[in-house]
């Protein structure tokens, strides 16, 4: 998948996460947060490939999957929800060039469409290279929803 | 001593003689004289204050992307002929000086001065395009690996290409620079848009950065330039897994 497409791919399923958010009821989930502040997963981008050789996540990396589960039991059966690009352009001060920051974050807001509310769910990621190939998962990390 | 991360204070890259109708011309970039450190202090009287200007095509000024335009100079412009650095028309390059002083502390790089050349020859086809890699086979140790590129239907003028074939020659080299002599075809030119090739065969060893590019060769003869490099670190088992996972509190915007 190309990064443009993936962009749309993000850009579509936050605008799904928006509109369910805003149903405030049926399938959608909406989940209490603290005044102005949202959970987010944040996460360190791999800087070596699987084979413990360098990588360089602003050439090798394409994007990162989405996983959510009740569990913690991720396998390569498990279908990702969203993606991400693994990095984005920032334009510099001089207007006329950009530089490439990466993500390393993501507003779980998004992924409320795919949730219910008052249960536990594990999030984990993987990153996706230039290659196609994908990492293994992220150790999961608990999102409570209550 | 001062500070060795100086900068330019004031720089400002202009080109000038860029905007000629043909590319086999000399071509002129300057840049402001660099006289004081990041800090604002002047460089001392008798220092050697010396320039290094590259060209690419990466917005980004990726270092290993970058082309040496001028290796070292103590002037503030240099002249170059487009054609023979390998700066073809129609595709944006960008070029970054940085100062050298004394004995070889060198500054950051100067921000980017963009510029779109002209048209190239008369007759040479486009640069391919798009270049990606996609793994398709895992039976042998290093994989099966499939390159795919944009085909090439147009001249770099941006005329159509009517009647004539278009063979494609795909090349591998360590050397980001792509220097010509670097380059090894990975296989005999294909009128194909994808080529397959195992990595351990071509001579590519695990771990290795490598990059690839592409030139649209005609059947009469005419090249087009090398396309944009594409980079890749010869893998068969994929990026490691992110770490340090945690949630985060961010504040509404």
């Amino acid at each position: 998948m190309n990064r443009s497409s993936l962009r749309l791919t993000v850009s579509l399923i936050t605008l799904i996460g928006i509109i369910f958010s805003g149903c405030g009821g049926g399938g959608g989930s909406a989940v209490s947060q603290p005044s102005g502040s949202v959970a987010a997963l944040a996460w360190d981008p791999p800087r070596v490939a699987a084979d413990s050789t360098p990588l360089d996540p602003r050439r090798d990396l394409d994007y990162y999957e989405f996983y959510l589960r009740t569990d913690q039991n991720f396998t390569e059966n498990d279908q990702p929800v969203a993606q991400v690009a693994a990095f984005y352009d920032v334009l510099s001060p001089n207007g006329k060039t950009f530089v490439r920051e990466l993500t390393n974050e993501f507003t779980m807001d998004n992924l409320l469409p795919f949730t219910e509310k008052g249960k536990r769910y594990y999030v984990s990621i993987r990153a996706v290279g230039v290659d196609g190939l994908k990492s293994g998962f992220m150790v999961p990390v608990a999102w409570d929803l209550s | 001593m001062k500070a060795k991360n100086f900068f330019f204070v004031g720089i400002l890259l202009s080109a000038f003689g860029l905007t000629q109708t043909a590319l086999a011309e000399t071509k002129y970039l300057a840049w402001d004289p660099v006289t004081t450190y990041t800090d604002g202090s002047p460089i001392e009287a008798g220092q050697t204050v010396g320039y290094k200007a590259y060209w690419t095509q990466d917005p980004w000024l990726a270092a290993e992307t970058l082309r040496p335009l001028v290796s070292s100079t103590t002037a503030t412009s240099a002249a170059f002929d487009p054609a023979a650095e390998g700066i073809v028309g129609y595709q944006t390059v960008y070029f970054t000086v940085k100062t050298v002083v004394g004995t070889g502390t060198e500054s950051t790089f100067s921000a980017a001065l963009p510029w779109d050349p002209p048209a190239a020859t008369p007759g040479a086809p486009s640069a391919p395009a798009d270049l990606g890699i996609t793994r398709i086979e895992t039976s042998t140790p290093s994989g099966t690996w499939q390159l795919s590129w944009g085909p090439v239907t147009t001249y770099a003028n941006g005329t159509s290409i009517q009647g004539k074939t278009v063979r494609y020659a795909i090349f591998w080299t360590t050397d980001a620079g792509l220097p010509t002599a670097s380059l090894t075809p990975l296989a005999s030119p294909t009128t194909q848009t994808t080529l397959t090739f195992d990595p351990a065969a071509s001579g590519m060893t695990g771990g290795q950065r490598v990059y690839f590019a592409a030139k649209a060769v005609l059947d009469t003869g005419e090249e087009s330039a090398l396309s944009a490099a594409l980079s890749w670190s010869v893998s068969n088992k994929g990026p490691g897994a992110p770490g340090n996972g945690r949630m985060v509190r961010k504040n509404k915007k």
